[in-house]
């Protein structure tokens, strides 16, 4: 019972594997033939179809055709079973015109849908097909003879001749035959230097395609592709790729044997073949670069993201900055990017995904930018730049991203961390509190009024200093009122004192001796009565001499005021003096009476 | 819920049309003994909202922020104090406490003796007791003058002209400081960052070289406005543009 069962599901399972693999309908025919050269036609199917349809092929005669054959392929792999299946309808048609001739699809009709086949190009050229195309050569040929070398060459093929430093090349190597090749021994290909090489996956070479070149039919294929960035400006010389080649000739025999019509005998023979040299002209990028223009040529993106907007302090952050496009991203460096300074910033992480083909670089860049904030507070990453240089437009692009703001909260761990740095000082700060408030009465101010600048305070000052000035003059005038009587006296003592001496001076130069000492002492008498309020009748030397010293008059000087007097009483009646003592007493009494008001005052 | 209460009966209290703003003062201080400082806060602001002012009041002010762990206010506050009693010791210890809790430590361009003697003579008393001295020895030095005039003794002439001599200097100089001090407290010029960080710029828009970063509770003197930024100089000479809500005058 199991065993059927077993049976039954392997079938359904077949079926539904069978039923659910998607049709794969092919055409395949040789790019290039030669007039009257017979080829095939090939539509391959991956399942039983109900109905074929051939295309049209008028451009071509039928010779054969069409035949069908089916292969089929079980295989079972680690228990799993996978079947293959193929449907082939065969054509064998000949060349009549030359000519681009198209092969319009084939149609297959399975469970009631309709499948096409690809269309096919065959182009029709004059010219004797290569000999390496199969067993169909005129057999009669038995040569030995030496390779020529349009018969076997390889090309370093440029997709471009002048580039902008930065922009990419393909190159691609190729080989052109019209030999039996059987393979390559001691493939050299150039270093390339000045140039980044970039490896483009290329299949192994299994078979060579046909192509016409220059008329010629030639079978091709391509040993490797690659991608070029030059890295320095000018013309770049490539140098050849040089390869030996194994060629299959076949050999004519001396001895024959009735076998040898049957087999032919072949023979492997060598040939360096060598590409010519290539140069590439580098242009260097135009002026009028941006500023922080980084190199970067190609056509790039930008985009950049971070983990989160709002963190506490000292909780980490990543920014990433991801440069995709197609261009020299292996060579990009990483894009400036303003961090608040208060941030731990970190070198980036960079992370390629890239990939070479014969479009040129295309992937991506990442970078990775670890952040630490230390700090609470509003932060802004302002909006990050990129600049690359677009070959195609020939001019500087700038791509940008938005702006970040982040928001950092105080983080609790930030206290902890305080406490656990070895700092001596912070330790005994973990003691230290604020003192208390002041909890008794507080004396409230209205705010902005202070004693500085207040009426009152400038009162004080006006108010005493007035005092003080009224006091002062009010006491200023008394005295001088008092002082006013005496003074007038005064004034009027040295008047007359120098109007009595006026008239001795008058007797002086008219030389009455008698009458000058009469009028220099009626002056002095005069001038003391008024000076000391003493009237006439009272004055004696005596009340003189008291008199004067109540006013502080030395002694000395009261003494020469007496032999002055003495002096004038005596020569009043002596004999005549001589005019020069008459003009001594003059000049004495004068003085004498000078030195006084200075001391009576 | 205890807070909430609070909240609640500082609210009432504080739209009772009959509470004084001694009331709410000691209100204020009940809030802080029973650690509810965000209460305490309130009060204390409501009572300077009022147009009051006292050094002590501040420094309650100070306290309460410090404890709601908001360092910038609590300098601001305690500088506030500061300005109106200089000599206060409370409010110096804790000035230096919640500064210690600053990050930017910016060392001090040392300043010129005589300007630091200067400096600590004009901190020595607060304005007000400035202004006392300066009238108190003015109607001194008229006395003394008075005295030197009228009096005909030899001795006592000499010996109050050298007093009015140094009562002269005295209240000159108690003047001066007065005045300076009250300039101080009215337009002190200095400033406390109260956003957690700001990037000093070169010049007074966004589009500026940034300069260097300050953060909080740091101190900087005030040099002039121009649209919504404020040109500042640090202690140690630097200076720079940052935003003016990120800064309050002291």
């Amino acid at each position: 019972m199991r065993s059927i069962f077993g049976v039954i599901i392997f079938s359904i399972l077949s079926i539904c594997t069978l039923q659910g693999q998607d049709v794969e309908f092919t055409g395949s025919a040789p790019k290039v033939v030669s007039v009257g050269e017979q080829f095939r036609l090939i539509f391959t199917l991956n399942q039983k179809d109900d109905q074929f349809i051939p295309p049209d092929l008028s451009n071509f005669q039928i010779l054969i055709g069409p035949n069908t054959s089916y292969s089929s392929s079980t295989s079972i792999i680690n228990g799993k079973m996978t079947q293959k299946v193929s449907y082939t309808y065969t054509y064998i048609l000949q060349a009549t015109d030359i000519g681009n001739f198209e092969i319009p699809s084939a149609s297959a009709l399975i469970d009631k849908k309709t499948y096409h086949s690809n269309p096919l190009r065959i182009e029709v050229v004059q010219g004797a097909a290569p000999s390496s195309s199969g067993g169909d050569e005129d057999p009669g040929v038995t040569t030995q003879a030496v390779v020529r070398n349009e018969d076997l060459f390889v090309r370093l093929l440029l997709n471009k001749s002048q580039v902008y430093q930065g922009d990419y090349v393909i190159a691609t190597i190729k080989v052109y035959s019209r030999v039996n090749l059987s393979g390559f021994e001691d493939v050299k290909f150039p270093n390339f230097e000045d140039f980044l090489k970039e490896d483009i996956e290329t299949a192994p070479l299994r078979s060579l395609e046909r192509e016409n070149v220059n008329g010629q039919i030639y079978g091709t294929g391509v040993l490797a592709r690659m991608v070029l960035y030059p890295q320095k400006n000018g013309t770049l010389t490539i140098a050849p790729v040089q390869i030996q080649a194994l060629i299959q000739q076949r050999v004519a025999r001396t001895s024959r044997s009735i076998f040898d019509d049957f087999f032919d005998s072949f023979q492997t023979v060598r040939k360096d073949i060598k590409s010519p040299v290539v140069t590439v002209e580098v242009k260097p990028l135009p002026p009028g670069a941006p500023n922080g223009f980084g190199g970067a040529v190609g056509k790039m993106d930008l985009a950049a993201s971070i983990d989160k907007n709002e963190v506490d302090a000292n909780e980490a952050i990543t920014l990433r900055v991801q440069i995709s496009g197609n261009g020299n991203l292996k060579l990009v460096s990483p894009p400036q990017v303003d961090f608040p300074m208060d941030f731990e910033t970190y070198d980036p992480k960079i992370s390629s995904n890239l990939t070479s083909s014969t479009s040129g670089t295309e992937g991506s860049k990442t970078f990775e930018y670890l952040m630490i904030p230390r700090f609470a507070g509003e932060y802004r990453i302002p909006s990050i730049q990129f600049h690359y240089f677009d070959p195609d437009k020939q001019v500087y692009q700038t791509t940008s991203t938005q702006p970040f703001q982040i928001t950092v909260n105080k983080s609790d761990q930030e206290a902890a961390t305080i406490v656990t740095t070895p700092s001596k000082e912070d330790i005994q700060f973990i003691g230290r509190d604020i003192r208390f408030i002041h909890s008794g009465a507080i004396d409230l101010k209205p705010m902005g009024i202070m004693v500085w600048g207040s009426i009152w305070f400038i009162l004080v000052y006006v108010l005493s200093l007035g005092l003080f000035l009224i006091v002062f003059f009010l006491r200023r005038k008394k005295i001088r009122e008092r002082s006013n009587l005496e003074l007038l006296k005064n004034r009027k003592a040295s008047k007359f004192a120098r109007k009595r001496l006026k008239h001795a001076a008058v007797e002086l130069k008219a030389g009455h001796h008698e009458g000058f000492y009469k009028a220099v002492l009626s002056a002095l008498w005069g001038y003391f009565s008024d000076k000391l309020g003493i009237p006439v009748s009272g004055l004696s030397r005596d009340t003189i001499a008291t008199g004067l010293k109540k006013f502080k008059v030395e002694e000395p000087q009261v003494q020469d005021l007496m032999t002055l007097i003495d002096q004038c009483e005596f020569a009043q009646y002596a004999p005549a003096s001589t005019s020069a003592e008459l003009e001594g007493v003059y000049k004495e009494t004068v003085q004498m009476i000078t030195k006084l008001e200075q001391k009576l005052k | 819920m205890r807070i909430l209460g609070l909240y609640i009966l500082l609210f009432i209290s504080l739209t009772g049309r009959s509470q004084s703003v001694e009331d709410s003062l000691q209100a204020g201080n009940m809030y802080y003994s029973e650690d509810a400082y965000e209460a305490a806060i309130m009060a204390y602001e409501w009572v300077l909202d009022q147009g009051y002012a006292a050094p002590e009041l501040y420094y309650n002010l100070g306290n309460a922020y410090f404890k709601t762990n908001r360092i910038p206010y609590a300098i601001l506050n305690y500088e506030r104090a500061r300005l109106l009693d200089p000599r206060n010791e409370d409010i110096q210890y804790n000035l230096e406490l919640a500064r210690s809790f600053v990050i930017d430590k910016i060392e001090e361009v040392p300043r010129f003796f005589v300007s630091e003697w200067h400096h600590t003579l004009v901190n020595l008393f607060s304005s007000d007791l400035w202004a006392y001295i300066s009238m108190g020895t003015f109607v001194l030095l008229l006395f003394s003058i008075s005295i030197y005039l009228y009096t005909r003794k030899y001795i006592l002439k000499k010996l109050f002209f050298w007093f009015s001599v140094i009562l002269i200097y005295i209240t000159i100089s108690s003047f001066v400081f007065s005045y300076h001090h009250n300039k101080l407290i009215k337009n002190p010029g200095t400033g406390i960052i109260i956003s957690p960080s700001v990037t000093v710029e070169s010049s007074p828009d966004d589009s500026g070289t940034d300069l260097f970063l300050i953060h909080e509770g740091t101190k900087v003197i005030i040099r002039e406005y121009i649209g919504d930024w404020t040109r500042v100089r640090l202690s140690d000479g630097k200076e720079g543009w940052v935003p003016m809500d990120s800064i309050i005058e002291i």
